[in-house]
């Protein structure tokens, strides 16, 4: 690696380059040492010239500093301008004006300075700190669904042999017993055991038990075939649902488990009285990685934030009974998961929600 | 019409009692297993009584005590790979499908209805020579 640097290097400089050196010296940490050094040299020349007041300004910086960082930007600006205001005051009867334009310009920029430099280190670390709070909630998140999933998929097989005979009882008796009254009852037992069959079905795919063959995918193919479901509901309703694609994406997957995904995450952005969807795919960056996505947006009414993190757990629903089961969502956190993905949420409450599935990139 | 055997082997009492009247009817014999090695030494036992005998369909659960249906299926089939299976499983996934269809079993999930599997039944009796 080094040959290799060194040796793209050298006949640049056997050629004779130096404009670009010094380009490439200015910039970054050489640069900002350079600058550095200019400054103190100008600042003791200044300082030489119109009587050593500065230096001490730098007992200003002490307030100013932790203002900025425990209060904000904003503050520290007010201060520095109080403490150009006071030094002005101090220093008016004693130096002439221009010492005392010096003083005063040099201290007022060296506080500003100072303030956007503590600001900006404070930014830095509070998205850093922000980042690992995320990263450390949807590890616990996804650990906890993995706990609910492994329980759900047990409590699934188990229900399997049960259900079975339920409902292979019911059509037995059907068979043997002439009654049209009995066919009537048998038959609604074997449509409730579907029902529930359908309910443990789901739990399974949450679980992550059940997998399907899987391909290279369009993923903006796959999502508009779940928009092209909708069309027709959302035009009942008024609403509007558009899909855009900004660059051909390609995931490996299994069409119907994503389609499935797509489905759920449309109808809850309609069934949360939205009037637009927009759904939209395309290449991002996940910590250094170019990842495929495709998302569902909504100007629906939002999910409030204490539910955020509740949303995929199964069951947990805030629709009325019978309009959902609590597992659309659970069940698209499974596929995701099992694609080797996660979703990200973001909602506001009144305003609308956004749903991301991120993806691996497949060439 | 009455022909061959009909093997079931579910650790479920209930199970074996459901696929017993669903189809043993259509059999000369109906012979049960209630785990793994049970089936094994069934298989075992009527191959001995009557090796030219037709063969059996076995209708056996995947997840039982003892071998799994899979595991017998896997080492039957070193003596009839013609005899037809049909694995009845709660857990279809990819690895066991997969398993199952190198086998040359009939996969049935449950909960499955008594004419899925009158129907796995009457295909795997088709498929008899």
């Amino acid at each position: 690696m080094t040959t290799a640097v060194a040796s793209a290097t050298s006949p640049s400089l056997e050629e004779g380059h130096p404009p670009h050196r010094i380009v490439s010296l200015l910039t970054r940490r050489s640069g900002a040492t350079i600058a550095a050094i200019v400054t103190i040299v100008g600042f003791a020349v200044c300082d030489y010239a119109t009587g050593i007041e500065l230096p001490f300004t730098i007992l200003y910086l002490l307030p100013i500093a932790y203002a900025t960082w425990f209060g904000d930007r904003r503050i520290g600006i007010a201060l520095s301008a109080l403490a150009a205001a006071g030094l002005t005051l101090s220093l008016v009867d004693k130096l002439s004006t221009y010492q005392l334009t010096w003083n005063v310009v040099g201290s007022a920029t060296l506080f500003v300075v100072v303030t956007w430099l503590v600001d900006r280190q404070r930014a830095d670390v509070e998205r850093e700190r922000s980042m690992r709070r995320m990263a450390t909630e949807q590890l616990r998140h996804a650990e906890r669904l993995n706990v609910i999933g492994t329980l759900a998929a047990g409590v699934a097989h188990e229900l399997g042999t049960p259900l079975n005979v339920i409902g292979g009882s019911a059509e037995l008796i059907a068979e043997e017993v002439d009654s049209e009254s009995v066919r009537r009852r048998t038959a609604m037992i074997v449509k409730q055991v579907g029902k529930v069959s359908a309910i443990v079905r789901r739990l399974l795919e949450f679980g992550g038990r059940t997998s399907a063959a899987r391909m290279r995918l369009d993923l903006e193919e796959v999502a508009g075939n779940a928009v092209e479901l909708f069309r027709s509901t959302v035009r009942k309703r008024g609403a509007q649902i558009s899909i855009e694609g900004s660059t051909p994406v390609h995931v490996r997957g299994n069409a119907a488990e994503l389609e499935q995904v797509f489905s759920n995450l449309i109808l809850n952005a309609l069934q949360a009285s939205s009037k637009n969807v927009r759904v939209r795919s395309g290449i991002t960056r996940r910590s250094d990685a170019s990842v495929a996505f495709a998302s569902v947006e909504d100007d629906g009414r939002g999910i409030p934030k204490e539910l955020v993190a509740r949303i995929f757990d199964p069951f947990f629903t805030t629709k009325d009974v019978g309009e959902g089961t609590g597992l659309g969502l659970s069940v698209s956190y499974g596929i995701v998961r099992d694609h080797h993905g996660w979703i990200e949420v973001s909602s506001e409450p009144e305003h609308g929600s956004s749903f991301v599935v991120i993806l691996p990139l497949v060439p | 019409m009455e022909q061959g055997r009909l093997v079931i082997a579910d650790d479920s009492a209930e199970m074996r009692w459901l696929v017993r009247t669903a189809v043993g009817q259509e059999f000369a014999e109906v012979v049960e297993a209630a785990d793994g090695r049970e089936l094994l030494w069934t298989l075992l036992r009527t191959e001995l009584r009557s090796p030219e005998g037709p063969p059996d369909v076995v209708v056996t659960d995947l997840y039982m005590p003892g071998y799994s249906g899979l595991d017998v299926i896997d080492a039957w089939r070193e003596l009839h790979p013609a005899n037809p299976w049909i694995l009845i499983t709660a857990f279809p996934d990819d690895a066991v499908a997969r398993r199952a269809a190198r086998l040359g079993a009939t996969m049935l999930a449950k909960p499955f209805s008594t004419a899925q599997l009158r129907n796995a039944v009457h295909a795997a009796l088709g498929g008899l020579p």
